[in-house]
């Protein structure tokens, strides 16, 4: 059976199931809050804070390293580009609690990139450093794959075009490639923010401290009950949906016709 | 063409048999029962499969935080057979949801300081005086969120009775720091992690759990290791600390006996499996599962009756 022959109705029709379990949550989230006792305490906004700071630091640095990453390899014809390849998505795919635990293996105050650290006074635990790193390998995997399906969509012959008229490397990327792959990026950058905001598994085993919304949610689960839950979901949803959904909703969908 | 639909549908069928097979195997309802997060090993690997084994049902564990647990279960987000709970704290919030009648004792732990035998300092905790040691500075320290996790709280009130039983005044503040210190406060399942990484030199931990993770510790003397309900009125009840609430109120906690309490709960959907389960706890093989993975015997009397 071919896309073709498929009438817009019943694709329409085909789609019911999936809305509907999508929604299924969010119609939940709205008949369960306690809207007569809705109440957003200091702690849930200070964790707000957390999140959006720290988080859109996060985003900046993910977008910084991310980003010569991910033109390298849609560029490269390297071996070393399938090995790396490999080690970006070991990182995607590994669950974020086992993330967590390798991390405070990796950067605690015991290990080989801890200890000197924490010798020269900058421990990575419970501390912004530490929840910015949990962060970044919370999405960078997410935005380099994202970026490098982008870059790799960008003609190499319009880049050799602005090469023959004497522009640098660097004026290519940020005039032709970057432009040319924006939606891409850009709709990575979104993955990586969601990714970014909602992480609970890596930020709970190795920065318990500063407090995001995830991990002030587990926190209102325990001593507040679920009630307490919901409007922090409001304000979650409030606070990282806006940014996702605008980059979203700028990329028109370019099928090829016919 | 029909042969190929033909093969699909056998193919569909096989798969769906594949995909059901498992369930149809257990006819009878699972028991559910949810237990406060130290537990894991003990319910799990122990209590949880024996029972199962005898009564031909499948068992089905769930550990959380015990508040988080006992919360989830009053709002009716979760439905299950039978709750233990350590310390009669979270219980009382399923009681004033009216969903347990009495809750009774089947098992007990006590307030340990657990470390890691790597650790440097790990030769000197095991032969030198531990409130000393744990003073030393350079020495990491870890322990759970006094927030969210009744261990937190206990440790803090370990460390305050310390203070009177040895005659240390401000031994507390030097171990441990503000109550909500980032340098040791870590989630639940990160502080044992981070401990047999090598990456905390000791933390706070019940001795039940400590020997179940299968670290060395220092043992502590009844007085101020919680456990003894006859020291409550003497001891225990004579500290307390202040924590900030969600609202930035605050709020005092005080010490209560560290008792493992089981009951059935009321919206059970195998409530005679559960009793039969509660029943199986406090028997003598129960016990001795208990006693095997490094668990008291019960103290004190039962709950609400």
């Amino acid at each position: 059976m071919s896309l073709r022959a498929m009438s817009p109705l019943r694709l329409r029709w085909l789609s019911v199931p999936a809305c509907l379990l999508l929604a299924m949550p969010f119609l939940a989230l709205l008949q369960q809050t306690p809207w007569r006792s809705f109440s957003i305490a200091p702690a849930d906004l200070s964790s707000v804070r957390v999140s959006l700071g720290l988080g859109l630091a996060a985003l900046l640095l993910i977008a910084a390293l991310g980003t010569p990453l991910a033109l390298w390899l849609a560029r490269s014809r390297s071996r070393a580009r399938g090995l790396v390849q490999t080690l970006v998505l070991a990182s995607l795919l590994t669950p974020p609690l086992a993330m967590g635990i390798l991390l405070v293996s990796a950067y605690g105050p015991y290990s080989t990139v801890g200890g000197p650290l924490a010798a020269a006074g900058y421990l990575i635990s419970n501390n912004a450093g530490a929840f910015l790193l949990a962060q970044l390998y919370g999405g960078l995997a997410y935005f380099v794959l994202s970026a490098r399906t982008a870059f790799e969509g960008v003609p190499r012959s319009a880049e050799e075009a602005a090469e023959t008229m004497g522009a640098t490397g660097w004026q290519v990327f940020r005039l032709v490639t970057l432009p040319l792959a924006a939606r891409g990026v850009l709709a990575g950058l979104a993955l990586a923010w969601v990714r970014v905001i909602g992480e609970f598994g890596i930020v709970m085993t190795f920065a318990y401290f500063p407090q995001g919304m995830p991990v002030q949610l587990y926190i209102n689960l325990q001593n507040d009950g679920v009630d307490s839950v919901y409007s922090l979901v409001w304000l979650l949803l409030a606070a990282s949906l806006p940014f996702p959904l605008w980059i979203l909703a700028r990329r028109r969908p370019d099928l090829p016709h016919g | 063409m029909k042969a190929h639909l033909t093969r699909r549908a056998v193919v569909a069928a096989l798969l769906t048999a594949g995909a059901l097979g498992p369930l149809a195997a257990y006819a009878a309802e699972p028991i559910h029962i949810t237990y406060a997060g130290s537990m894991g090993v003990v319910m799990d690997k122990f209590l949880g499969p024996t029972f199962a084994a005898r009564e031909q049902l499948e068992y089905q564990g769930q550990g959380q935080g015990a508040y988080g647990m006992a919360r989830l279960l009053a709002s009716k987000k979760i439905v299950a057979d039978v709750f233990v709970s350590v310390n009669p704290g979270p219980m009382d919030i399923l009681k004033q949801a009216g969903l347990v009648d009495t809750a009774v004792p089947v098992a007990s732990t006590r307030m340990v300081i657990a470390y890691n035998p790597r650790s440097a300092y790990a030769e000197q905790l095991k032969s030198g005086t531990w409130w000393k040691v744990l003073q030393t500075p350079g020495l990491r320290f870890g322990r759970t969120d006094p927030a969210v996790d009744p261990q937190g709280q206990n440790i803090i009130f370990t460390l305050m009775l310390a203070e009177k039983y040895y005659q240390q005044p401000g031994l507390a503040n030097a171990v441990l720091g503000p109550v909500e210190n980032p340098q040791q406060v870590f989630g639940e399942g990160s502080l044992l992690t981070r401990l047999q990484a090598g990456q905390l030199d000791a933390a706070s931990g019940y001795e039940s759990a400590t020997i179940s993770a299968k670290l060395p510790y220092v043992t502590l003397p009844d007085q101020i290791n919680l456990s003894n309900p006859s020291y409550a009125k003497e001891w225990y009840d004579t500290v307390s600390f202040a924590i900030r609430n969600r609202a930035g109120a605050s709020e005092t906690v005080r010490p209560q006996a560290l008792v493992f309490y089981a009951a059935v709960l009321k919206n059970a959907q195998s409530p005679a499996a559960a009793q039969r389960f509660v029943d199986f706890l406090q028997s003598a093989e129960g016990q001795a599962l208990f006693r095997q993975n490094g668990y008291g015997q019960p103290k004190g009397d039962a709950l609400y009756r």
